[in-house]
């Protein structure tokens, strides 16, 4: 809670022309941040005096009058608290007020904690993200605007986006829970994060459009070669939309295919010279393109993914290499799902 | 006071000085000063003569050296006051030097302002302007007049002299009082040379030149001594000496005895006042007298006591500045309880001056020598305290030549008291016993200051009166005149008394000097004497009573209510921050009068501080609690002009606001920019590191962003991931995206192909009327006519219904254009999401040109295909040729 203010500040305005006042005031100095009597109720403001306030006020102190006095003052000058801006109640930017509607929203909708690795799990199962997508965007778009404006555009662009079942929010709604299983919480992360997710791909529209019904094992080596570019093309895309991102974000997206083992692209990066955040995505978007069919063609459970890579079983165009973090993370995931999966084969046997 | 005080600022100044100039510039009305800021020093010396009693104050030691030595006659003349502010320590030595030219005082740094600024004032209030300039005008015809005669006198008195030197061929005293004189100037002008030369770079040097050359005049002045005394001749020069000087006294003066006698018969009373002083000091000064009179004896004596008295010396010094000091300090209190009394006090401290001054004037017509003479005689009296006594009888011998000048009826007098005492000194003062016996009861009560002030009162009284001795009576009338001036609060006594009682009156002033805080007390004796003159002893007894007992009061009262510090007497008495206490201090021990220390003058304010509470309890006054003063005079409006100016002077590379919330928002967006070191400004204006990152966090701004054309890319970008999508439909949607999302209707056209100039997809539909949609149609015919770059009808961006142009190329041909319609105009930035959005449909319409052309991907499937068809042709043939045999085929 804010303290409570001794004094509030008026302007010269608001004083007219009058030269008795029956409060004091004081004149606030904003370099020292203190508030010294300049003058007393009922003494004169002279000319002299005015003159100097003047000087002061040019100079950026301010007018100041006992909280106290406020009823005094106002029935003085006859003006309403409202007139006076600092005794005038904050205004709420649209952005913090949104947010607190949104935040009232998921309350009233919330009833139960998400449970990342069991929903993953029934997503896998159903091939039905909705529920994760859902959860995701509310925690998005309860991103403080206060942040960086990366993450408000995040929380915004989940606001309007994150709703349908489709790759690009699967994409972010994993990515994001990922991140979260890895202990990234920075709310300005999740926000370089989410955009990243929304925008990463962006580049597949500047390839031709038949590129993308083909399963990337299936290119040829010139497609491939100009599917690789995409990364580039999302950065193209972004950067002619005028699209402000931080720093981060765009690192996210230029490095969403980099490989830990310095096996990905566009600049084979290795180890920890990827963003850590771009392998969060990477592994996000490769698991569920690997799932829809988009790599290998043909659609994949994501239990059967898990299973891979929990029996180190590779095929083709099937990756892992997204760093210790994250495969300690999905080592996690693929326990859990193995639990579940034997469980459900037990119910099914 | 009609006239301005003068106050001379010698240049440079160190801080100090320039603070005390602005502060006193800003008093200066107030105090009624006249402030000169002199940077030449010729200017201040060509000033200092003619601008009067003034108070010069400077920074710069050689320069105060080189004005002192230019202008020490009139310094001393005018009483000047020069108070040297040294920003750093100047030994002892040259500050006596220093002072012997004439310098008040001298104030090492660093000095607590207050202190400096009260000592200043305190100077400053000591000038008196007005009275002295009527009284310098006054005097100046006078002067003139005692010039002509004083020039009649030095012709006369040489004429005298050299008489007398060839009537007593035997006599030394004259050639040691020449000697001295010689001596004097000697030792005068090396001390001068050496105050040079410590500010010339040759300090050291000099000094211990100085010194030795002091040394080995004395010595060598000694020398003569010691032989003489050696040769055992002392005895019979003493006698002889005393006997002819006495003798000499008398023949010269024996036309006068008559008269002479008659007088002291009629003061006979008033004579034994100074009896008693000798009576007093007899045991003391028998011997000294024989010794200044003697060359040999003097060394003797003084090498023999010197060494004896040493001790005893700085004793009596520390008790005498102390019992000084405490009666500084009590004339401290009573100026702080009137300032009425203060001023008083000044008045008559002024007097004192003047009084000095025209004793010093008197000598001026003379020979510098003699003023030489004198301040020699005062530097050796300062530096040996305990000479004093000695000194004080002595001056009339040494000072004989100072003091030319006298009237005649006090020159009479004066000899005949003179003549007296000499007489009472041999014959133990058998005519003034009785008030003798009382003098010496009452005055062996007295402490040493006292017989330290007596002895003084009797300079002041032998300066005076003996230099007649060797005068006629014909000498000049400036005397009279000053005598007149001085004895002005005596002025209804008559004529006859004047005569008769001129002595005495010198006297009483003389005593005023001293104690000049004791003035009501005086004034009330005054009228005691008078009524009973006869009785004169009698007063004088009631005068230092009087004065014992108010200085035992004074005492008392001092040890009350300092009774509660630590410090000694000594301790106390050297905070007396006030320049009269520094005058006499100084007059005893230059080196007393240097103390400057901020400890002491901190203690000064205590002391101050206690007095106030101390006077407060002594009215009884009712003692309102101080608390937090409301009013006008309780806001330092200059103090808030200050702080508001030192806004603007720190913010002078700012904005001179007030909004420093949001100089603090952007010396954050800065530090975050710099950690992020290269983004846009726009970005580094909305980012913001945010370390805590919490939801709760409301400290930092609101980062606003814009969602611009992203969900639209976005949403374009979903087309494309979905597999199941066809192309045309892909790129429809995304027709539609930009129509619904931007308000733009697009028209996609074939480019380079065979399709070049046709419509391949437009949005038009019933949005627009046919006639605009044929103009769009119309805009571009075909490819050939199009242009690399998109284009834009209106380049101002504010029309409304504008056509906007986007080619989609690869390479240098372009496959497809985009014609759109705005039919609300559009912005700059409106034009690059618009841009953007129809990128988009880049992929679609490039796989369709592919697919034409037979490129890209399509020549893959082409291939494939050709290799299919290959292959079908082949197994036709095989087929056939197996019909028809090979040969056949082939």
């Amino acid at each position: 809670m804010e303290s409570e203010k001794l004094y509030f500040l008026i302007d010269l305005e608001h004083l007219g022309e009058a030269q008795l006042f029956p409060f004091h005031m004081h004149v606030f100095n904003p370099m020292t941040k203190q508030y010294s009597p300049y003058l007393y109720a009922n003494s004169p403001l002279t000319g002299a005096k005015r003159e100097l306030l003047l000087q002061i006020i040019e100079k950026g102190g301010k007018i100041a009058v006992p909280m106290k006095q406020k009823k005094t003052l106002l029935h003085q000058l006859e003006i309403t608290e409202e007139q006076i801006p600092d005794l005038a109640p904050e205004k709420v930017h649209h952005l913090e007020e949104r947010r607190k509607q949104l935040k009232e929203q998921v309350k009233e909708s919330e009833t139960n904690t998400y449970h990342f690795k069991e929903q993953l799990a029934l997503a896998a199962s159903e091939d039905n993200f909705s529920g994760m997508i859902n959860h995701v965007r509310e925690q998005v778009i309860a991103l403080s605007p206060r942040v960086s404006s990366t993450t408000t555009l995040a929380s915004l662009l989940a606001e309007s986006l994150l709703f349908e079942d489709d790759l690009v929010n699967r994409t972010v709604a994993l990515s994001y829970m990922l991140a979260k299983g890895c202990g990234i919480t920075d709310d300005e992360a999740m926000g370089d994060l989410v955009c990243a997710a929304f925008f990463s791909h962006l580049g597949y529209t500047q390839l031709p459009h038949s590129v993308m019904k083909r399963a990337q094992t299936q290119l040829s080596e010139g497609l491939k070669k100009d599917w690789k570019k995409h990364p580039g093309l999302s950065m193209h895309l972004l950067r002619k939309a005028r699209i402000e991102l931080s720093e981060r974000c765009l690192a996210i997206i230029e490095q969403h295919h980099e490989r830990y083992d310095g096996q990905g692209f566009p600049q084979m990066k290795k180890g920890a010279h990827i963003e850590t955040l771009a392998l969060v995505l990477g592994a996000a978007s490769h698991i569920l393109e690997f799932t829809s069919g988009m790599v290998t063609g043909g659609k994949s459970a994501l239990v059967a993914y898990v299973m891979n890579v929990k029996n180190k079983t590779y095929v083709p165009g099937m990756e892992c290499e997204f760093g210790p973090l994250l495969e300690e993370s999905l080592a996690h995931l693929v326990n859990t799902m193995k639990t579940e999966s034997n469980d459900k084969d037990k119910k099914a046997a | 006071m009609e006239g301005s005080k003068p106050l001379i600022f010698i240049k440079p100044y160190t801080k100090t000085v320039a603070k005390l100039v602005e502060v006193l510039q800003e008093s200066s009305e107030d105090q009624g000063t006249e402030i000169y800021e002199i940077e030449d020093l010729q200017e201040a010396i060509q000033l200092l003569p003619q601008i009067g009693q003034s108070l010069v104050i400077a920074a710069h030691p050689r320069k105060t050296a080189m004005l002192l030595q230019a202008c020490k006659t009139h310094i001393k003349k005018l009483q000047s006051k020069t108070l040297l502010i040294s920003p750093k320590p100047i030994p002892r030595r040259t500050i006596d030097k220093f002072m012997k030219v004439g310098l008040t005082e001298c104030i090492v740094e660093p000095i607590v302002p207050k202190t400096l600024q009260y000592k200043v004032n305190l100077l400053i209030r000591s000038i008196v302007i007005k009275k002295e300039e009527v009284n310098f005008e006054k005097k100046f015809d006078a002067d003139s007049a005692a010039e002509e005669a004083d020039i009649e006198v030095k012709e006369i008195q040489r004429k005298q002299r050299e008489a007398l030197e060839a009537s007593k061929s035997k006599n030394h005293d004259s050639d040691d009082s020449d000697e001295e004189d010689l001596y004097a100037r000697k030792k005068e002008k090396q001390k001068e040379a050496s105050i040079d030369g410590y500010y010339k770079g040759k300090m050291k040097k000099s000094d211990a030149q100085d010194d030795s050359d002091e040394e080995d005049d004395e010595s060598s002045h000694s020398e003569n001594h010691i032989e003489g005394y050696y040769k055992g001749k002392i005895a019979v020069d003493e006698n002889h000496d005393e006997d002819t000087d006495e003798n000499d006294e008398k023949t010269e003066l024996q036309i006068e005895e008559d008269d002479i006698n008659q007088i002291a018969n009629k003061v006979n009373l008033l004579l034994t006042d100074d009896d008693e002083l000798n009576d007093d000091d007899a045991p003391q000064i028998q011997e000294p007298i024989k010794t200044t009179k003697k060359a040999a004896p003097k060394l003797t004596l003084e090498e023999e006591r010197e060494a004896k008295l040493k001790a005893e010396v700085t004793e009596d010094i520390a008790d005498l500045d102390d019992l000084a000091s405490a009666h500084l300090e009590l004339i401290n209190d009573l100026s702080d309880k009137k300032e009425d009394t203060s001023s008083e006090e000044e008045n008559n401290n002024t007097k004192a001056k003047k009084k000095t001054q025209l004793d010093i004037e008197a000598e001026l017509p003379k020979i510098k020598e003699s003023n030489k003479q004198a301040s020699e005689q005062e530097i050796i009296s300062l530096k040996k305290s305990k000479k004093l006594n000695i000194e004080d009888d002595q001056d009339p011998e040494e000072e004989e030549d100072l003091y030319g000048a006298n009237n005649k009826p006090r020159k009479n007098k004066a000899v005949a008291t003179h003549l007296d005492l000499e007489e009472d000194n041999e014959e133990s003062s058998e005519d003034s016993a009785h008030s003798a016996q009382n003098k010496h009861s009452q005055k062996q009560k007295k402490t040493d200051l006292e017989i330290m002030q007596d002895a003084l009162d009797s300079i002041n009284e032998d300066t005076e009166s003996t230099p007649t001795k060797k005068n006629k009576k014909k000498e000049s009338p400036t005397l009279e005149i000053e005598k007149e001036k001085n004895v002005k609060e005596d002025s209804d006594s008559s004529d006859q008394d004047e005569d008769i009682y001129g002595k005495k009156n010198k006297v009483q002033l003389n005593v005023k000097d001293d104690g000049l805080y004791e003035q009501g007390i005086e004034e009330k004796n005054t009228d005691k004497q008078r009524d009973a003159r006869g009785s004169g002893t009698e007063l004088e007894i009631d005068d230092d009573s009087a004065r014992n007992k108010q200085k035992r009061q004074e005492e008392s009262g001092y040890a009350q209510r300092s009774s509660g510090f630590t410090e000694n007497i000594q301790e106390r008495a050297g905070n007396r921050a006030d320049a009269h206490a520094d005058k006499i201090k100084t007059h005893y021990d230059s080196r007393q009068g240097l103390k400057h220390g901020d400890d002491e003058w901190h203690g000064v304010e205590r002391e101050s501080q206690f007095d106030d509470t101390w006077k407060r309890n002594k009215k009884n006054e009712f003692i309102m609690p101080e608390k937090e003063a409301f009013g006008e005079q309780t806001i330092d409006y200059s103090d808030l002009k200050k702080q508001f100016d030192a806004i603007e002077y720190e913010l002078s590379g700012k904005k001179a606001s007030g909004e420093f919330e949001e100089d603090e928002a952007k010396a954050k967006i800065l530090g975050f920019a710099h950690s992020i070191s290269t983004q846009e400004e726009s970005e580094s204006e909305e980012e913001q590191t945010n370390e805590e990152g919490t939801e709760e966090n409301h400290e930092g701004p609101i980062h606003e962003a814009q969602l611009k054309s992203s969900p639209s890319l976005v949403k374009a970008l979903r087309l494309y991931l979905n597999t199941k999508v066809e192309r045309e439909v892909v790129l429809r949607s995304i027709l539609e995206l930009i129509r619904d999302d931007l308000g733009v209707l697009v028209m996609i056209k074939y480019g380079k192909g065979p399709k070049d100039g046709k419509v391949k997809v437009e949005t038009f539909e019933d949005w627009l009327d046919e006639e605009t949609k044929n103009e769009i149609i119309n805009l571009r015919p075909s490819a050939t006519g199009c242009p690399i770059l998109p284009q834009y009808s209106d380049k101002t961006f504010e029309e409304k219904k504008t056509h906007f142009y986007f080619p989609f190329t690869e390479g240098i041909s372009t496959f497809a254009w985009a014609e759109c319609y705005l039919p609300a105009g559009t912005s700059e930035e409106g034009l690059k999401q618009l841009e953007a959005v129809l990128e988009t449909a880049r992929g679609v319409l490039l796989d369709e040109f592919h697919e034409l052309g037979g490129t890209g991907p399509y020549a893959e499937i082409k291939k494939k295909k050709e290799e299919e068809t290959e292959a079908v042709g082949a197994k036709v043939v095989n087929f056939f040729g197996k019909l028809f045999g090979k040969k056949k085929a082939g």
